[in-house]
Formats: structure tokens, C-alpha cells, sequence
């Protein structure tokens, strides 16, 4: 069997109190595992978290109540769960980069070391898309939503995000399958940032 | 719960919008989700017991049985009974596209379905084939006229029957109203009710003079109809609106129990209540009013069927009334010609009371005479129903209208190459006596039922399979199943009974038709209808109403292998 369907992944989103992944705080995190092609939305995981500057403005950037996250847990009293959910997984995302970013920055300050493989369904797009030989375009996570006609308007939140982004996961899952991908080494190459940010 | 996509759209979807938060939380954490290539079996038929209860969320799923097979579209359910009894799944299920599902862990799904009665009513109203009940169940807040249907009425009845023996003189039921305080009075004979006198009756006695001493057995209506108490208040309305009455005597065992009058149903029917009023009106209208009538009948018939009355209760309602004007129009009509001996027939669809709407004709006429006038006679009546809302149409009395002689003729020519005239010796085999001289019906009825032969019912049963043989289509012909009963009944030389319903209990009281295909035919008989009709007033085919007309075709096609057997 091929090694992208035996090996577990976990869909993540999560919301900041900013777009800088050095300064910014995790305020909401929310974890889909997957086995293979098979999600696993029993076992979902979500939490606010609250962050240490908690700045009244910042609820542009993710909408989520004030008052929700002063009583939310710190990142350091979950950091092992969270631990737990994404130790021997393989990360999976949009814009993972920043999120993964954002993920080792609280993990280090809570004194835990995590080695993290991790994908961007984004560059997954862009891979099946050269392989079709269609023109490679940025698409959003709103444009693979409607690509793979998921739902035509949602709510964005950290869980729903990172629920389709497992359903678009699914799908290019098959279609790498179809391609003769079956190394997790291979997927891993095509999933990562041809241009990594640098901050 | 937070937001979570799976979770917003089961909640939004039948039967897993019955659930509670709780219930739907107690899915959501048996929840996965799977993806399946085109081709790919997802289960096999006598494999394992399933571990899941399948949901399609998007794509196509084939079921392949015992030589059956079914295609599953988004928001279909699966594997359910696999799932309920530990037994290995009873067919195969394979993508026949890229499909999705959701699978829901048994455990879970057994756990709701213990708990939420509404939940797992779904799921076996379905696999028993209770179709209608299960139409019913489907839709929102099932109303109020719904449980009234269920409602037993000795329940209306408030107090004890006041009666008077057929000797007594009006004055005497005169003092026995007004000592009791009611409006109407049994007249009971030996135990048995043989009639009733109205205060409207006295009314009319008095102002007309008649001498008080005279026997109230001279001037009751008479003859009574008689209602079991067991009988629901919807039996009640439906005989009321249907013979336009105003009092029903309720009986146990023969013996006088009560009297309901239409003021007790009002009470209790709100807005359905309306034609209660109209069908007595018909019987006094001029054209005029009647057009209006006619028109509020519509609309009230409609608002009956936006509230789900069961299509058989609706035929009899709208089929009743139709008979109530048709023959007022005759009577109107029969005051301006000198008619010769007629009958009047109502045929087709209405002479099997079965249709809702729209208001259309279906008739014939047999007389014996001057030809002339009957014909102007005809005419006249039809452009008088057409014009009060009540369509013409090909099959109408204006078209089919002859002589006794003539129609031995036509039914001769007809019944000679019946494959040929499938369709009016089908209309015609359904016409039923409304008005005229039951002599000539009678006549004219013989003549019909020896012409029945062989082959013309085994060219009717091949009507029944044509052109008809997949289970994919939605748009199921409802005539197969009408087609085929009719051939069986009249095999069975059963001539009298022309409604579907009716027809299907003589055969399985005949024992001519298994006993769960003929309960299996009616539910899908009249869910079809009862879809039709809410799709012919606006309401669109939804899941729900796809759900049903492929559970109906199966039962369709299972009939006419049945059917197929006996050629």
C-alpha cells in the first residue's frame, strides 16, 4: 500500500493577533486528523488560546471575541496536548508556513521541541496543476473551495478553514495517487514553498 | 458546538435535523470522512457486517441487490440495515463517480437511533415501505388536521342522544327540543335510527302551516346515515362535505350513541372547515354562484393539500364535490329541456374518485331516444361545468354522448382490437352511475362487462409494462400501477368497484395479490399522487420526494414482475 495512505496528517488552522509570525500570537487552533484519505472529524480539535499581550484591536485580524479569549487556556498549559495531536503527523495547511511558524515560536516558549514536517495544499494545487498541464496560477483557499465545489458560502473560523482544507486534502490526495506518488518523501517535496517566507 | 461544517449541514438535513444538540453531537464524534474513485466498492454484498452507516455527501453510489439496482445521490443514507442488525450488508455498494461520504460509527448511530423516536421512525417507516407515513413524518410541523384524522368521533359527542319514536307528533318533538335544549332529534325505530328532525324542519312546518299533530315519521329526513363511533372526525368530514349533510348519527353497534352536525366539526376543523359551507351551497346555486363556489373549492382543496391530507382523503373530497355540482348543473339543465331517458356517468379518473385537481371533466351519457336534444342537452352542461371552473376535456359527455344501441356498437368495435384502444376502454371500465335512470346504467353496464374478454385484460396487463423498466427514472408513471390493478380486478370479474384503493383490497381480500405487494402498491399509489399534487401547486421535488418516487418505482417494478409472471 502506498505510504500516502498509511500515513496520519493533521490539518491544521490557526488565527493570530497579527500577520507577523516572530511578534504575532496564536489566539485559535484547530486540528483535523487524518488516516490516509479517511478524515477523522470525530476526533477534531479546537481551542482559543489566550495570548499574553491580548490587544483589544486585534480582533480584525481574527475575529474572535474579547471576552472569549481572556478566559481561554495559555498556549503553555495545552502545549502538550497540542503536542500529543501533531507528534509522528504530517502537517498539513494553507499558508502552513506562517502557521507552522507561529506553532514553533509558542512551542519554544514553552520549552518543547517538536520536529514538524509539514505541506501546503496551495503548492499541491500548483503541482497537479503543471502536471495537467494547466497554467499555474495563486489560487486561495477560497478559490479551492469552489474548485472542488465544497460549499458556496461559509463562515470562516479556524475549524471550518482547516475542515475544508482537509476536504481539499482528500481530493488531491486521490490525484497524487493517480500520478504514481507513493513515497511520503515525494509528498513532502511537493508540498513545501518553492519560496519559503523569510521574516 | 464551534462551528464545524459537517455538523451545520447534518443539522440541516432530514432525518438528522430531528436530533437534539446532543444527539447531533453524539453523531459528530462517531464522524469520518472518505473519499472513493470512480469504480471503487465501498462494501460487498455478504461481507462483513458494516461498522459504519454510510452518508453520500456528494457524488454517486450504486447499490447492487438481488438483480436490483439503485443509484444514490447526495444526502442519500446507507447501509443502515446492515448496520442496525449485525448483518452482512444485502448488497453491494460501489462509486460510480468520485463520491465522498460521511461514515457514521455504528455505535453512534445505534445510540441515537435508540434515543430519538422521530430518527429512527425515518429509517423504518422507509424500509417497511410505510411511504405516506413516512411522507408525512418528512415534513415540517405536520399540522393540526393531521391528528384530527386520528381522532376518534365519540370524542365530539358531549352528551347523551336526544330521540323521539316515529309515532310522536311534531309538537311533542317540538317540546322534546326545547326541554332539551338541542337542535335536532333521532328518530329511532326498534333501537335503530331511521331518521332526524331538524329545528330548520319544524321552521319550515310551521311557517308552511301544517297541522302540529301530524307524525314527525311524515316530514324527518330520512334515511339517516349512520356513522361507527369508532369512525374518526375526518370519516365524519369526509361523508359530510361529500354528501353535503348537516348531521351525522353516530352509532355503536346500531344503537344510536349521538348526533355530530357540521357546527361540531367547524369547532374543530378551523379552515378546511370552508367547504363544509361550499358543498351545501352547490346544492341551491344558480350558475353564477356556483362559478364562485367552485373557485373557493379550489383554493380550499389546495390549502388541504399544502397541509398534507393524505391524497385518498383529498380524491374523495375533490370527487365529491365535483358530483355534488355536476349534478346540480344536470338539474339546472333538465329544467330547460325536455331530456329523453338518460344516465349520466362520471368515467375515467372521476368515476374512480380519484382526482384532486386540477377540476376537470371526465363523463359519458347513455340514453335511449330523440337524439337531438339529448345532444343540445350535453352541450349545454359541459360549456355550463367549463364554465364554472370545471375544465372540459377529450373524454367529456359532450364527445361521449350515445345511444344504448350506439354504444354496443362502439364497445364492440373497441373491445375487437383492445391493444388499439387501451386507453378509452381503460377511461371507460372506470365510468360510475351519477345521475339518471339507473335502468339504462344497468343496461348499459352489462353490455360493458360481457364485452370483457381475455385479451382485453391481458392487453391492459401489458399496458402496465410498457415502456417502464428502470428504477433510476423519478418521473414513475403512476398509470402502471393503475393499469395493473384494473386488469387484475376485472380478471377477477370484479365490475362495481372502480377506486384503486378499493380495488386493491378486493384483490387481497381475494387473495389474488400478495398480501405486502398490495399494501406496498397503495402507499406508492398514493404517494405519488400526493407528490404530484404538491408539485402541481408550487412545492418542488426535493430530496425527500426523490427519496420516495425511487422507493415507489421499485414497488412499481416489483409489481410488474409480478404481473409479467402471470402473462
Amino acid at each position: 500500500m502506498s505510504e500516502l495512505l498509511t500515513a496520519r496528517y493533521s490539518v491544521i488552522d490557526l488565527e493570530a493577533t497579527g500577520l507577523n509570525p516572530k511578534k504575532d500570537e496564536m489566539v485559535a487552533l484547530a486540528i483535523i486528523p487524518m488516516v490516509g484519505t479517511r478524515i477523522l472529524i470525530k476526533d477534531y480539535f479546537f481551542t482559543p488560546v489566550k495570548p499574553k499581550k491580548l490587544k483589544a484591536n486585534s480582533i480584525k485580524y481574527h475575529g474572535i471575541d474579547f471576552n472569549a479569549l481572556k478566559n481561554a487556556p495559555e498556549f503553555c498549559t495545552i502545549a502538550e496536548k497540542i503536542k500529543t495531536f501533531l507528534d509522528g503527523t504530517i502537517i498539513v495547511g494553507y499558508s502552513t508556513d506562517f502557521d507552522v511558524q507561529i506553532l514553533k515560536n509558542h512551542f519554544s516558549k514553552s520549552k518543547l521541541r517538536l520536529d514538524l514536517k509539514y505541506i501546503d495544499v496551495a503548492q499541491i494545487e500548483k503541482w497537479i496543476m503543471r502536471k495537467n498541464s494547466i497554467g499555474v496560477i495563486h489560487l486561495s483557499l477560497d478559490d479551492l473551495i469552489k474548485k472542488y465545489d465544497l460549499e458556496l458560502a461559509y463562515r470562516h473560523n479556524a475549524l471550518a478553514d482547516a475542515y475544508y482544507t482537509a476536504r481539499i486534502f482528500q481530493y488531491q490526495l486521490k490525484k497524487l495517487l493517480d500520478f504514481g506518488v507513493n513515497k511520503l518523501t515525494d509528498l513532502l517535496s511537493i508540498g513545501q514553498m518553492e519560496n519559503p517566507l523569510y521574516w | 458546538m464551534m462551528f464545524l461544517p459537517p455538523a451545520d449541514y447534518l443539522k440541516r438535513t432530514k432525518p438528522f435535523s430531528f436530533l437534539s444538540e446532543s444527539e447531533l453531537k453524539e453523531i459528530i464524534s462517531g464522524l469520518e470522512s472518505e473519499i472513493y474513485s470512480k469504480g471503487e466498492t465501498i462494501f460487498k454484498k455478504g461481507g462483513k457486517p458494516l461498522e459504519y452507516v454510510y452518508f453520500l455527501k456528494s457524488g454517486v453510489v450504486e447499490l447492487q441487490g438481488n438483480g436490483t439496482v439503485e443509484n444514490l445521490t447526495e444526502k442519500d443514507v446507507f447501509g443502515v440495515a446492515s448496520a442496525l442488525t449485525g448483518n452482512p450488508p444485502r448488497f453491494t455498494a460501489r462509486a460510480k463517480k468520485d463520491s465522498v461520504c460521511y461514515l457514521i460509527k455504528r455505535e453512534n448511530f445505534l445510540n441515537v437511533f435508540n434515543s430519538n423516536h422521530k430518527f429512527s421512525e425515518f429509517f423504518t417507516r422507509l424500509m417497511e415501505r410505510r411511504l405516506v407515513s413516512f411522507f408525512k413524518l418528512s415534513r415540517k410541523n405536520s399540522d393540526n388536521l393531521d391528528k384530527l384524522c386520528a381522532v376518534p368521533i365519540s370524542e365530539l359527542i358531549s352528551r347523551k342522544p336526544v330521540v323521539c319514536s316515529p309515532d310522536a307528533s311534531i309538537l311533542d318533538v317540538a317540546e322534546i327540543m326545547n326541554k332539551n335544549n338541542v337542535g335536532s332529534v333521532v328518530v329511532v325505530d326498534g333501537g335503530r335510527a331511521v331518521g332526524i328532525f331538524t329545528q330548520r324542519d319544524l321552521t319550515k312546518l310551521v311557517a308552511s302551516h301544517t297541522p302540529l299533530d301530524e307524525k314527525v315519521s311524515k316530514h324527518m329526513s330520512a334515511p339517516v346515515i349512520e356513522l361507527d363511533e369508532s369512525s374518526t372526525v375526518m370519516e365524519a368530514y369526509l361523508i359530510m362535505v361529500t354528501n353535503a349533510i348537516n348531521h351525522l348519527v353516530v352509532v355503536n353497534n346500531g344503537e344510536v350513541k349521538g348526533v355530530i352536525s357540521t357546527k361540531d366539526l367547524l369547532l374543530k376543523l378551523e379552515s378546511s372547515s370552508s367547504l363544509l359551507c361550499l358543498s351545501r351551497k352547490i346544492l341551491r346555486a344558480d350558475v353564477n354562484e356556483l362559478k364562485n363556489v367552485i373557485e373557493n373549492v379550489k383554493r380550499s382543496i389546495e390549502d388541504m393539500v399544502s397541509r398534507g391530507t393524505e391524497f385518498f382523503e383529498l380524491a374523495r373530497i375533490s370527487a365529491g364535490i365535483q358530483d355534488l355540482t355536476v349534478k346540480r348543473v344536470l338539474e339546472l339543465a333538465e329544467n330547460k329541456f325536455a331530456t329523453p331517458t338518460y344516465c349520466w356517468l362520471q368515467t375515467g379518473d372521476l368515476g374512480r374518485g380519484e382526482t384532486v385537481l386540477p377540476l376537470k371533466q371526465s363523463s359519458l351519457i347513455v340514453f335511449e331516444g330523440d337524439e337531438k336534444q339529448i345532444i343540445e342537452f350535453a352541450e349545454t352542461v359541459c360549456s355550463t361545468l367549463d364554465r364554472i371552473g370545471i375544465s372540459d376535456s377529450p373524454f367529456s359527455a359532450k364527445q361521449w354522448c350515445f345511444s344504448l344501441e350506439e354504444w354496443s356498437e362502439i364497445i364492440r368495435r373497441l373491445f375487437c382490437d383492445p391493444e388499439r384502444h387501451i386507453l378509452e376502454i381503460s377511461t371507460i371500465m372506470d365510468s360510475r352511475f351519477l345521475k339518471g335512470s339507473k335502468e339504462v346504467y344497468l343496461q348499459w353496464q352489462d353490455i360493458l362487462s360481457r364485452s370483457v374478454t381475455k385479451k382485453a385484460v391481458s392487453a391492459m396487463m401489458r399496458a402496465a409494462l410498457n415502456g417502464y423498466d428502470s428504477a433510476e427514472e423519478y418521473t414513475v408513471p403512476v398509470s402502471h400501477l393503475l393499469m395493473g390493478v384494473k386488469a387484475l380486478t376485472l380478471e377477477a370479474g370484479i365490475f362495481d368497484v372502480k377506486n384503486t384503493k378499493e380495488r386493491c383490497e378486493n384483490l387481497l381480500k381475494m387473495k389474488l395479490i400478495p398480501e405486502g405487494l398490495g399494501r406496498d402498491i397503495l402507499e406508492a399509489y398514493s404517494v405519488m399522487n400526493e407528490i404530484a399534487l404538491r408539485n402541481q401547486i408550487g412545492y418542488p421535488i426535493g430530496k425527500i420526494e426523490e427519496i420516495l418516487l425511487k422507493e415507489s418505482a421499485k414497488i412499481v417494478s416489483q409489481f410488474q414482475n409480478f404481473l409479467r409472471a402471470r402473462l
